[in-house]
């Protein structure tokens, strides 16, 4: 039987954790991570009757900001609508979110590919509430709603990635966005960022989408998404293989590793019977507004990276570590303010690379000024340090609080420009090796072996350029 | 036409929460299809006429996100069944959704 090839046809729906200090409807602290059960609740997140929900103003402002960064157009007129369920970890029967006025909508979000840069269309993006939490054992279930009313935003994704890498790409890329723009700390651990997955799959050539779609919720990690993606071609894949096709169906996550397990029968959509939060006026943004906030999006990750690659020629992934995190570009742009651009490729190699290095690995140290680094560079640039002794340097000054120009002189690290010195230890490298000496008429490369030897003396604090030429010199070879 | 069948009221029921008598399934189905017609009326009037109104004037109520004292865990605990454990309600387990 010929083999027939599938195309995976995914799309996400993302949970984030806004950064605020109170709930999205009560003034309750939403940082429940660890917090003692049932101490950050009240009549409005208990669902007590007669409580009345009032919108706290920064989750809305952080979602307006996450929708224009993803490149959406804003509903000016937005408003909350109720979702009908009936499950104890939301205490009032219905959990507010939006319906049919999302915050934000016809996004697109670009994501780095092996194959280039591709665009992933955003449908929505909407403001709602986190639920309580509840665990079972012994057939109760036990309920700790600090979580209950935490505000979330909600972003959905069109069908619109192919493989696994996509996704991949597209839940970091993501993730560092929400961090860039202080919106979410997007702590996977503490549930700050949780996935749903919509997966099915097609012949490949085949346009329309599949004629199922199963869902899996609940996904807490970038890893455990991978794994339930390679878990689900391969179940979907035997089902179609052998003619029959996949039950349309949420499945559930039976543990880390991926594997999926039918539940039973959900709601649809129909049933949530979502109709217009009464509680809650209705919700105008002004352009006034929507600009102000646009004015407070800084340049995101992949501008950024675009840009230093540009402008600096900098190396791909010395630009990549270098606009992943504010505190990182924030350090950088302050540190290559004055400097010349031809210098700031060796700034920037020497940032992330010997300086990186250094100061992961030495937590104690005295007060290092960081433009000592463009010091550093500029003793590379005029030749009066080598390569292989800046990292030495850069320790010693970082440990010490000494400028490098300091420590060069104090330390006797500079390159030697005493040629008698020099002269000496070229003499008695050529002394003791005559063989290669001879060697030389037929393999002029043995001469690097006379310079390694030299530098070896010198402890690296010689130029070995000027090496060669003063035993070329020596020996009477042609140094043209 | 009828709308509500002995099918609709049983799963309303389900999905309500609320378990219901044969004689009640009997009862809210005359009451739901009578209200459902008297509610109908609204589909006769043009759709452009109509755009999505609140029913009252506010617009834009907000507060700032500013976090307060919550309930102590005892008070938010007071109504909770006799059962306790770690400050936690306890209830009949429910199915994992």
């Amino acid at each position: 039987m010929k083999k027939v090839l599938f195309e995976t046809v995914i799309g996400l729906e993302i949970h984030i954790q806004s950064k605020t200090k109170s709930k999205m409807f009560c003034s309750c602290n939403a940082e429940y991570f660890e917090a003692e059960p049932n101490s950050h609740t009240c009549p409005t997140c208990l669902g007590l009757p007669g409580a009345l929900p009032v919108p706290n103003k920064k989750a809305i402002d952080l979602c307006i900001k996450t929708a224009l960064s993803l490149n959406c157009r804003i509903n000016k007129e937005t408003k909350f609508d109720r979702k009908n369920y009936f499950y104890p970890d939301l205490p009032k029967g219905f959990q507010i979110s939006q319906y049919d006025k999302p915050i934000g909508i016809d996004g697109v979000l670009e994501v780095e590919t092996e194959e280039g840069f591709k665009a992933i269309r955003i449908t929505r993006v909407h403001q709602e509430e986190d639920t309580g939490k509840s665990t079972h054992t012994n057939g109760l279930t036990y309920l700790d709603y600090n979580k209950s009313g935490v505000p979330l935003i909600e972003i959905v994704t069109e069908p619109d990635f192919r493989n696994k890498q996509e996704v991949t790409s597209f839940a970091k890329s993501l993730k560092q966005l929400v961090k860039y723009l202080n919106v979410s700390d997007a702590n996977m651990e503490k549930g700050q960022m949780r996935f749903e997955l919509n997966i099915s799959l097609r012949k490949i050539g085949e346009k329309n989408l599949p004629s199922y779609k199963v869902e899996v919720k609940n996904i807490g990690s970038i890893s455990v998404l991978e794994k339930v993606i390679d878990f689900e071609i391969m179940r979907q894949e035997s089902i179609l293989t052998s003619g029959s096709i996949p039950t349309q169906e949420t499945r559930g996550l039976r543990d880390m590793t991926g594997e999926t397990y039918s539940q039973r029968e959900k709601e649809s959509e129909s049933d949530y019977r979502y109709f217009p939060e009464p509680d809650i006026p209705l919700i105008s943004i002004s352009d006034d507004h929507i600009e102000s906030i646009r004015k407070e999006i800084p340049e995101l990750p992949y501008s950024k990276k675009a840009r230093y690659i540009k402008d600096y020629h900098l190396d791909k992934k010395i630009a990549q570590i270098l606009s992943s995190k504010p505190g990182i570009y924030l350090e950088f742009e302050q540190l290559i303010a004055n400097s010349s651009t031809k210098i700031v490729p060796e700034i920037a190699k020497l940032y992330t690379g010997e300086y990186f290095a250094i100061q992961k690995t030495n937590k104690r140290h005295k007060e290092f000024k960081l433009e000592w680094l463009i010091d550093l560079c500029q003793l590379i640039i005029d030749g009066r340090l080598t390569r292989s002794t800046v990292k030495d340097v850069l320790l010693k000054s970082y440990l010490n609080g000494t400028s490098p120009i300091e420590t060069v002189e104090k330390e006797d690290l500079g390159i030697v420009t005493d040629s008698e010195v020099l002269e000496q230890i070229i003499n008695e490298v050529i002394i003791n090796n005559p063989k290669v000496i001879e060697d030389l008429n037929k393999n002029s490369n043995a001469i690097m072996f006379l310079v390694g030897q030299v530098m070896r003396q010198m402890k690296g604090q010689a130029d070995p350029n000027i090496i060669q030429k003063l035993i070329k010199t020596k020996l009477g070879i042609n140094t043209k | 036409v009828k709308n509500i069948d002995r099918k609709t009221i049983l799963k309303i029921s389900k999905l309500a929460n609320i378990e219901i008598t044969e004689d009640e399934v009997e009862i809210y189905s005359k009451q739901i299809e009578e209200i459902l017609q008297y509610v109908n009326k609204l589909n006769r009037v043009k759709k452009e006429e109509t755009s999505f109104q609140s029913h009252t004037n506010l617009k834009n109520i907000f507060r700032d996100d500013i976090s307060k004292t919550s309930l102590s865990s005892s008070e938010a605990l007071q109504n909770r069944s006799k059962k306790i454990k770690d400050n936690l309600f306890i209830i009949t387990e429910v199915l994992n959704r």
